[in-house]
């Protein structure tokens, strides 16, 4: 089964999805909420693979940060995802461990030259693990570094090329950065290679009035779905996974909202058919 | 030190610390209504949120005894001591009912480690059991029995046991230990003697059957009692994989 649209695993849906199953296009696992456990967990995330294509999302990896990952990490990530025969594996451009301690963050890079050349290193060792390649999927942010050299979206493309890795766009994370940091969402998704994009994320975020914050709590903006609809007239179809993490409601209302991510893209690949019609 | 460390250090130090360090106004961007402080400050409030919160949810039962408000003071002096060092933010748990026990009250300590016990075998790995038939009698003397992942031990007093409302499961007094292990996706208890308690960490720790025995030997001196005791292992599926021993 191809994956196509669908949404995150998350526990306040786990006695339902056991009693129940799910059958969508997408279902988007948090590795670290699976790597080296069994019990309840395990059994939701064997339940649904078996009528649904299942993808690993890390958030841990800290794929930027200096402490080395550690070998443990990668032998039960790769277990997980033979176990689950996961579609690809994802984490974040992101640090979050420092000095042998957790930030449980994704906490933004400087975009530089070193860090590139660092992250890249990094992912090879990472895909060498794995025996595929990695998807990684740009973050929302607050700051910005004073010595960043390239732009987010130039730096992902870079890390991307050069390590030979994938990309999982959110596009709610592109335009929360655009306004935090003041740049076009839409010259972003434009820079970016439609080839390196594995998958899409869409999310709701809370409008702090001097910033946008990325919380995952609410439905997804309407200028985001605006974006959506520029992300797939650029790069085409791409699996799209609706993240609800804050005031998670109902699993029906969840996939109402991937199901208005098919819809969107529906609509725009036909006009976009429509128009390529002599 | 490199440019990168030096600046993932510097971000550590302003989400870790109340005030940021001078040097965030020189290497992060002040924007619009947000200086780069404030912009850290987002980061900083944050990480203490997602830990503090990450110890609420394993600790349900201390937030009641000590209340909300100073359970998350007790457990922001104990992310300051003693910052996450894993991948997995539960984790951060494991330390928290020994830190609980020696800086507030010992007796809220071991409701904490009770409570981390049993998330613990709730999430551990998968261990299929094994049944009473495979014991072989002829061998069984020298075997060594392997009690899973899912199952854990925490000591306790019958103040501890009221504290966690379980008084209904016996006398602490003469059982000193509660037993916690998962059966299907439930999590069970039951009281045991501190000899069965040893025995157990024993038989956990690869022992060979007779070092469990010796242990269990404590409170049970006839051989029916005792090969009662372990029976009862393998009827509970404590027992995942009984093998000759070497």
């Amino acid at each position: 089964m191809q994956p196509r649209h669908g949404i995150g695993l998350r526990t306040q849906h786990f006695a339902q999805l056991l009693a129940e199953g799910l059958s969508v296009g997408l279902v988007e696992a948090i590795s670290e909420n699976f790597m080296g456990r069994g019990g309840r967990p395990l059994a939701v995330l064997e339940r649904v693979r078996r009528d649904s294509p299942v993808v690993l999302h890390g958030v841990s990896l800290s794929i930027g940060g200096l402490d080395p990952i550690p070998d443990e990490y990668l032998r039960q990530l790769a277990e997980l995802r033979r176990r689950v025969d996961a579609a690809w594996v994802s984490d974040h451009f992101s640090f979050g461990s420092v000095r042998g301690h957790a930030s449980h963050d994704l906490w933004p890079l400087p975009f530089t030259e070193e860090t590139v050349r660092h992250v890249v290193a990094r992912v090879q060792q990472v895909q060498d693990a794995l025996g595929q390649r990695l998807v990684l999927e740009n973050v929302s942010s607050y700051v910005e570094y004073a010595s960043s050299e390239l732009t987010e979206w130039e730096f992902v493309r870079e890390v991307a090329e050069r390590a030979d890795c994938e990309l999982l766009l959110d596009v709610n994370n592109v335009y929360v950065n655009a306004v935090n940091h003041g740049f076009d969402a839409k010259a972003y998704l434009a820079a970016l290679p439609s080839r390196r994009i594995r998958q899409l994320h869409l999310a709701g975020h809370l409008d702090c009035g001097t910033h946008l914050f990325d919380h995952h709590g609410a439905p997804v903006a309407d200028p985001v779905w605006a974006l959506y609809r520029e992300c797939v007239r650029l790069h085409g179809p791409v699996p799209t996974i609706i993240e609800w993490d804050e005031d998670v409601p109902s699993l029906e209302r969840v996939l109402e909202e991937s199901a208005r991510a098919g819809a969107v893209e529906a609509e725009v690949l036909a006009g976009a058919a429509a128009e390529a019609r002599p | 030190m490199s440019e990168l460390q030096r600046l993932q250090q510097l971000f550590w130090d302003a989400a870790r610390n109340e005030t940021a360090p001078p040097e965030v106004a020189v290497d992060f961007v002040s924007r619009g209504a947000l200086s780069a402080e404030a912009r850290l400050g987002i980061y900083r409030t944050a990480y203490w949120v997602r830990q503090v919160s990450a110890l609420r949810e394993l600790f349900p039962r201390v937030v009641a005894l000590l209340g909300d408000g100073p359970f998350a003071r007790a457990a922001s002096r104990y992310v300051g001591r003693h910052p996450s060092t894993s991948w997995a933010l539960e984790h951060l748990g494991a330390g928290f009912p020994a830190w609980l026990a020696q800086t507030e009250r010992a007796p809220l300590g071991a409701v904490a480690a009770v409570e981390w016990v049993r998330f613990s075998t709730f999430i551990a790995p998968d261990a299929p059991a094994v049944g009473r038939d495979a014991i072989d009698p002829s061998t069984f003397a020298d075997a060594r029995l392997t009690v899973g992942p899912h199952v854990a031990t925490a000591p306790v007093t019958p103040e501890v046991l009221e504290q966690l409302e379980l008084t209904s499961l016996g006398d602490a007094t003469a059982r000193p230990v509660l037993a916690v292990w998962r059966s299907g996706f439930g999590v069970l208890q039951r009281l045991v003697t501190r000899g069965e308690a040893d025995a157990l960490a024993a038989a956990q720790a690869g022992a060979p059957l007779a070092v469990v025995c010796e242990h269990l030997a404590c409170d049970v001196s006839e051989p029916e009692a005792l090969f009662e005791v372990l029976s009862a292992w393998f009827e509970r599926g404590w027992v995942t994989a009984l093998a000759a021993a070497h």
